[in-house]
C-alpha cells in the first residue's frame, strides 16, 4: 500500500501539487475500509480526495495496472466494476468522467471509465449489460434502472466503492431516498462496499452522513472529513440611484440594468444568477438589446434549455469566449469555470448556503475573497441582502432535512427489485430498513406496500384483476411485460415534473418547459424562451411547436420554476436587521432603504424584535389583516392556512390567504377580529395538529402534494415522447386529481393519501417550525395597527398573491354564488380590467 | 336543477351529471367510461372497483327522481377492451336486470368502437351517430348539424371559476352553444378539461347537489 501511495504522491508532485491534509485523511480512511463524508466548497480538491482511494487500492493489488500511457484499455481486458460515481445532474456526468479519467490514465490503471445516463446510446448500454466498465458515472435514476435488470446482482459483485457527488443536493429529495434504497441493495449484496459522499457546507453534516451510510453501526464507523475552510465572501449591493422610482414589490425589475452592464464590463467573465428561469430570460434579452456589442458575448443557461445548447454555452464559458452568462441554479453545481471572475445575484438569494455556493463560483485563486454583487429588483430586497451578509459572515448555513419513509418511493423501488430478479419479502424488509429513511418502517407500513404492489390496496376485493407484482413460489416478480415496460419508463420520473418539449415547427429543439405553462397558452400567444421571442403554433404529442415571433407585443410575461422560499436563517436575519437602529448600522443597503422604512414607520410601525405586527385595513376587496412573523414563506403558508381555518370554523365564511417570506395576508368579505385577545386565541399553539389536519381537508394543499406521489408510485403514465401515440397509453390517461378524488371517496385508508398529508405537514407546512414559530409568538407582544392604506410591508403581499388559497366553511353553492356575483360585476364593467389590481406600482 | 331551452325543447340539468328531456321522458348522459378502473388495474395501476357501483347508483337516483322511461347514452359507455372485466360487466348486467322496462339507446363513441358493443343480453339499442331524434341530433363528438340542435359528449367539459384574491375553482359543466350542447362526463373515474365558450354560450357548473348557471366574464371567451 505504501508503494501505491508513493506513486500517487509522485503523480501529485509531477503536476506541481501537494496533497491537502484532508485528501490524505480521506485516502487513509478509505483504505482502512471505512465509509464517510467529505465536505468542502467547490473547487478545492474534493474529487481527488475520494477518487484516489479506490485508485490506490487497485495500484496496491497490482492486478490491473501497468497500462502504457495512451494505451486504449479494452473493456474485456480491464478491471471489472470497482467504483460507482453517482451525480445528481446528468449534465455533470461528462465533466466528471473527464476529471476522473486523467489520474487513471497517467497512473497506468487498466480501468475503463464510462457514463450511463438517460442520454447514453442504446449500443453502449447493451455493451454495458454484457460487462460494466471499471468505473461508472451515473445518476440515481439510471442506477435504479440498472438494478431493474435480472443479472444486476452478478454485475455488481465486484463493486468496492460508491461515491455520491453533491449529496447535499440529493439528500433532502425523493431522488435522495431512491439513492438510499439503491445503496441499501448494493450493501446487502456486498457488505464490503464503502460509501463516500461529497457535500458542500451544511447546517447538519451529521445528518448527511447518516442518510448516506444507513445503519447506525455503519454511521459509528464512518469518517467525517472536513476539507479546506470556506473562503471569505464579500457581499456588495448595487444601490438604486433613488428609491423613489424603485418598485415596492415584484421580482422582474430591470431598473438596475445600466449598473449591471457597468459591472459586467469591469470584469473579464461574469455569471449573472437569477432565481427563476423567466427572470433569466428577461435579463438575457435586456442585455442583448442593450447594444450590438453584447450579442456575441452574452449567453443564457438554465435547466429547461436543450442539453446541447447548454453544453455549447459551458464550452464557450470555459474557453473564455463569453463576457457574461445569465443563468439559474443550473450553474450552481459542477466543475469549475475558471475564467469566471465575478458573480452577480439578481434578487434575494433566499438562503445562506446558496449565496455561499454561488459566491464560490468566482475567483478560484487561493486565498482570494469571493465577491457577490447583489442586484435588488425591489426595495425590500435591500434588507434581505444586508441580512444575508450577516448570516453568511456568521456561517449560519441551512440544514437539509432528509425525507422520512416516503412510501411512494418504496413502492416504486419494490417493483424495480421485483423486475431485477425478484425478492423474498422477509429479506427485503431487512434490506429496506438498512436505508436511513426507512429505518423505523413499521410492519403495518411494510405490509401495506406489499399489498399495494401485489393486490392494489389493503382492502381485499377492492381491486379485482389487479396485476403489478405476483407471488412466484415465495419470490415476488413483475406480472407482465407490459407492466415491465411501463415501470422502466416510470423510473426516471421522480425528478421531472411533466414537461413539454419546445421546438421550431419541423426544426430544432430548444428545450423543455413546464406543461402547466404551455397549457395556459393558446396558439398565437407569445413568450420568451432560450433568449428568443417565440409564438406558439400548436401542441402535438408533448411538443410545443413554435416559430420566431416578430414582436413581443402581448407576450406572456412569465412562467414559474425554481422559486424558493426564504430560509429560516435568513428570515430571522431579516427581522433583526430591520429592528437594528439605523445610526449603528453599517450596511449601505439599510441606508438606501431608509426612506421606505420611514414611510412604514409613519403609516404603521417597524416590528421590534419581540413583537408581532398585525396591520388591519379595508379595501373594496374586503377586510385585510397583514401579519409579519418573519419565518419564511413555507411556515407562513402553514400559519395562514391555520388562521384561515380557525376563522372559518367560527361561522360559515371564506378567507383568502396569501403568504410571502415576510408575512401573511388574510382577506375576507366579512369583518376580521380586531381585539388582541381574539388574535391570541387564533395564534395559540393549542390543538395545533388537530386543527392543521382538519384544515388540510379544506384546502388544496394535500391535493397538490399528491401529484408527485401519484407519479412516483406509478399511478400516472410517464410523459415520454410517443406515449400519446400508443393505444394503451391513451386508455391509461388520468390525472393525479382524479386519483386523489377517487381514493378519498372509495379507499380513504389508502396510505398514499396519508403520505400526502404527512408530506404537507412536515415539508410544506413544516409543522415543527410552525410550532416553534407559534411558541415565539406566545412570547411576543402583539402590535395591532389600523392603517389607512397598504404599507410598504403589506404591499408586496397584496400585489403578488401568487399562491393564495381559499379556506372556506361555506357550501359549494354558497361559494359558487359568490364567484357568480364577482363574474357579473366583471361582466358589467368590462372596462375595469381585473388585472388592474395586480399592477406593480404602489 | 337548472333549466335550459335548446332546439325548442326544455332540458332539466341534473347534479347527477345528466340532462332530462321531460317531453320524451328521456334521461341523457355521456361518457360513462365503464371499465376504466378495471383497465387500469390490469396494468398494475390500482383504481377501486367501488367507482362502478357508485356510478350505477347515481344513474339510478336520477332515473328514479325523473321517472324516465328512456336512457340515452351519448357515447363512451365502455372504456376499453381490457376493461371488460367480469366484476364490471356483471354489475351492469345486474343493474340492467332490475329495470328491464327501461329502454336504453347507445350512440357509439370513439371508445366504444375499440372496446366493442355491450353484451346483447343487456338489450341496448346501439347506433352510430349522428342520430336525429325530434329537434335534436344525437352524437358523441361535437359537430354542427343542419338537421337540428346537436347534443353530445366526448370533451368532458369543465369551467374554471375565479374567486377573489386569485383563487379559483374547477367544476364539470354543461355547455350549450348556438347549435351544439355538450354534457359533462358521467363516470366517477373520468377527468374533465376546462373549455373556452364563445360569446353567447351558456355554461352550467355542476356541484355535489346543485347545478348553477355561470355568467361568463369577457376574459373567459
Amino acid at each position: 500500500m505504501d508503494a501505491a501511495s508513493d506513486r500517487v504522491g509522485t503523480w501529485f508532485a509531477g503536476r506541481g501539487w501537494t496533497p491537502f491534509q484532508f485528501q490524505r485523511d480521506t485516502w487513509r480512511a478509505y483504505l482502512d475500509g471505512r465509509s464517510g463524508l467529505v465536505h468542502a466548497p467547490t473547487g478545492t480538491g474534493k474529487t481527488l480526495a475520494v477518487w484516489l482511494g479506490p485508485v490506490m487500492e487497485e495500484l496496491a493489488s497490482g492486478l490491473w495496472t501497468g497500462a502504457a500511457h495512451g494505451e486504449a484499455v479494452k473493456r474485456t481486458a480491464a478491471a471489472p466494476l470497482r467504483v460507482l460515481w453517482i451525480t445528481p445532474m446528468r449534465a455533470l456526468a461528462s465533466d466528471t468522467l473527464e476529471s476522473l479519467t486523467l489520474p487513471v490514465r497517467e497512473l497506468g490503471l487498466r480501468w475503463t471509465l464510462e457514463k450511463r445516463t438517460g442520454d447514453t446510446s442504446g449500443s453502449l448500454k447493451a455493451r454495458q449489460r454484457e460487462r460494466l466498465p471499471s468505473a461508472l458515472v451515473t445518476t440515481p435514476e439510471s442506477l435504479s434502472l440498472l438494478l431493474s435488470y435480472p443479472g444486476s446482482r452478478d454485475a455488481f459483485s465486484t463493486l468496492r466503492c460508491v461515491i455520491v457527488d453533491e449529496w447535499h443536493e440529493l439528500m433532502s429529495t425523493k431522488r435522495g431516498t431512491q439513492t438510499e434504497l439503491c445503496l441499501a441493495r448494493l450493501r446487502a449484496w456486498n457488505p464490503g462496499v464503502r460509501t463516500w459522499g461529497l457535500s458542500a457546507t451544511l447546517g447538519n453534516l451529521q445528518g448527511a452522513l447518516e442518510t448516506l451510510v444507513g445503519r447506525p453501526a455503519a454511521v459509528e464507523r464512518a469518517a467525517m472529513v472536513s476539507g479546506v475552510v470556506d473562503k471569505e465572501i464579500a457581499v456588495r449591493t448595487l444601490l438604486p440611484p433613488s428609491l423613489e422610482r424603485f418598485p415596492w414589490a415584484g421580482h422582474l425589475g430591470l431598473r438596475l440594468l445600466p449598473q449591471v452592464l457597468e459591472a459586467v464590463e469591469s470584469a473579464r467573465t461574469s455569471l449573472l444568477f437569477t432565481n427563476t428561469r423567466s427572470q433569466a430570460e428577461l435579463w438575457f434579452r435586456a442585455i442583448v438589446e442593450a447594444g450590438p456589442e453584447w450579442i456575441d458575448s452574452v449567453a443564457i443557461h438554465h435547466g429547461s434549455l436543450d442539453r446541447e445548447l447548454r453544453a455549447q454555452v459551458e464550452d464557450m464559458l470555459r474557453a473564455g469566449h463569453l463576457r457574461c452568462v445569465v443563468c439559474t441554479s443550473s450553474l450552481d453545481l459542477g466543475v469549475d469555470f475558471s475564467p469566471v471572475d465575478q458573480v452577480l445575484q439578481v434578487g434575494s438569494p433566499k438562503g445562506v448556503a446558496r449565496l455561499l455556493q454561488r459566491a464560490g463560483r468566482s475567483g478560484h485563486r487561493p486565498g482570494a475573497v469571493s465577491e457577490v454583487v447583489c442586484v435588488p429588483t425591489n426595495a425590500l430586497e435591500l434588507v434581505e441582502f444586508a441580512a444575508a451578509r450577516d448570516a453568511a459572515a456568521g456561517r449560519r448555513v441551512e440544514a437539509r432535512v432528509a425525507l422520512r419513509k416516503p412510501l411512494d418511493v418504496l413502492v416504486q423501488h419494490l417493483v424495480t427489485v421485483a423486475l431485477g430478479g425478484g425478492f423474498e419479502p422477509g429479506a427485503m424488509l431487512e434490506e429496506v430498513r438498512g436505508a436511513w429513511a426507512y429505518r423505523d418502517l413499521s410492519s403495518e407500513e411494510w405490509e401495506w406496500c406489499l399489498d399495494f404492489v401485489t393486490r392494489g390496496g389493503a382492502a381485499l376485493g377492492a381491486y379485482p384483476q389487479y396485476a403489478r407484482v405476483v407471488d412466484d413460489g415465495g419470490t415476488l416478480r413483475v406480472a407482465s411485460r407490459a407492466v415491465e415496460r411501463m415501470h422502466r419508463l416510470g423510473i426516471g420520473t421522480i425528478s421531472s415534473d411533466a414537461s413539454v418539449k419546445v421546438a421550431y415547427v419541423g426544426g430544432a429543439t430548444l428545450g423543455t418547459i413546464e406543461e402547466g405553462f404551455i397549457a395556459k397558452l393558446r396558439p398565437g400567444d407569445k413568450f420568451v424562451f432560450a433568449g428568443r421571442a417565440l409564438e406558439l403554433v400548436r401542441v402535438r404529442e408533448m411538443t410545443a411547436q413554435v416559430r420566431q415571433a416578430r414582436s413581443l407585443r402581448g407576450a406572456v410575461p412569465r412562467w414559474d420554476g425554481g422559486k424558493s422560499p426564504l430560509s429560516t436563517q435568513l428570515a430571522h436575519a431579516v427581522r433583526s436587521k430591520l429592528s437594528e437602529p439605523l445610526a449603528e448600522c453599517r450596511d449601505p443597503e439599510m441606508h438606501a432603504v431608509a426612506p421606505l422604512l420611514d414611510i412604514q414607520r409613519r403609516w404603521s410601525r417597524i416590528p421590534g424584535p419581540a413583537e408581532l405586527l398585525i396591520e388591519m385595513t379595508e379595501s373594496r376587496d374586503g377586510h385585510h389583516a397583514f401579519l409579519y412573523p418573519f419565518e419564511g414563506r413555507l411556515v407562513h403558508e402553514g400559519l395562514g392556512a391555520l388562521l384561515g381555518h380557525r376563522l372559518a370554523a367560527r361561522a360559515p365564511r371564506s378567507v383568502h390567504v396569501s403568504a410571502n417570506d415576510w408575512g401573511i395576508e388574510l382577506l375576507s368579505p366579512e369583518l376580521l377580529p380586531g381585539e388582541e385577545e381574539h388574535w391570541r386565541t387564533l395564534l395559540s399553539a393549542e390543538n395545533l395538529l388537530d386543527d392543521l389536519l382538519a384544515c388540510l381537508n379544506s384546502t388544496e394543499l394535500t391535493r397538490r402534494q399528491f401529484r408527485d406521489i401519484a407519479r412516483v408510485a406509478g399511478l400516472l403514465l410517464p410523459n415520454f415522447p410517443g406515449a400519446g401515440r400508443q393505444k394503451t397509453a391513451r386508455q391509461l390517461q388520468a390525472s393525479s386529481e382524479l386519483f386523489f378524488d377517487v381514493f378519498t371517496e372509495f379507499d380513504p385508508g389508502n396510505r398514499l393519501l396519508e403520505q400526502a398529508r404527512r408530506e404537507v405537514l412536515e415539508q410544506q407546512l413544516e409543522v415543527g417550525r410552525l410550532r416553534e414559530a407559534l411558541g415565539r409568538v406566545e412570547g411576543q407582544t402583539l402590535a395591532l395597527v389600523r392603517t389607512e392604506r397598504l404599507t410598504p410591508l403589506a404591499f408586496p403581499l397584496w400585489a403578488e398573491q401568487l399562491r393564495s388559497q381559499q379556506i372556506s366553511s361555506e357550501s359549494w353553492s354558497q361559494r359558487v354564488q359568490k364567484m357568480v356575483v364577482l363574474l357579473e360585476r366583471e361582466a358589467d364593467a368590462p372596462a375595469r380590467k381585473a388585472s388592474a389590481r395586480r399592477s406593480r406600482k404602489p | 336543477m337548472s333549466l335550459v331551452e335548446v332546439g325548442g325543447e326544455r332540458l332539466e340539468l341534473l347534479a347527477g351529471r345528466g340532462a332530462f328531456w321531460a317531453r320524451e321522458r328521456a334521461l341523457l348522459v355521456a361518457d360513462l367510461h365503464l371499465g376504466k378502473p378495471a383497465t387500469f388495474r390490469t396494468m398494475g395501476i390500482p383504481v377501486p372497483e367501488a367507482t362502478t357501483r357508485a356510478d350505477l347508483e347515481r344513474l339510478d337516483r336520477m332515473l328514479l327522481a325523473t321517472a324516465a322511461r328512456r336512457l340515452i347514452i351519448l357515447g363512451d359507455l365502455l372504456h376499453a377492451r381490457a376493461g371488460r372485466a367480469p366484476e364490471t360487466l356483471d354489475a351492469v348486467a345486474r343493474w340492467r336486470g332490475a329495470r328491464r322496462e327501461l329502454s336504453v339507446l347507445l350512440i357509439r363513441g370513439n371508445h366504444d368502437h375499440r372496446a366493442g358493443d355491450p353484451p346483447p343480453h343487456w338489450g341496448f339499442e346501439i347506433v352510430d351517430g349522428p342520430f336525429p331524434v325530434g329537434p335534436f341530433v344525437l352524437r358523441h363528438e361535437p359537430a354542427d348539424d343542419e338537421r337540428g340542435y346537436v347534443l353530445c359528449g366526448h370533451i368532458h367539459p369543465a369551467v374554471s371559476l375565479r374567486g377573489p384574491a386569485g383563487t379559483s375553482m374547477r367544476c364539470a359543466c354543461f355547455w350549450f352553444g348556438a347549435g351544439v350542447g355538450v354534457l359533462p362526463s358521467f363516470g366517477a373515474f373520468t377527468g374533465a378539461k376546462v373549455v373556452r365558450p364563445a360569446r353567447g354560450d351558456r355554461v352550467f357548473a355542476v356541484g355535489p347537489e346543485t347545478v348553477v348557471e355561470v355568467p361568463l366574464a369577457p376574459s373567459q371567451y
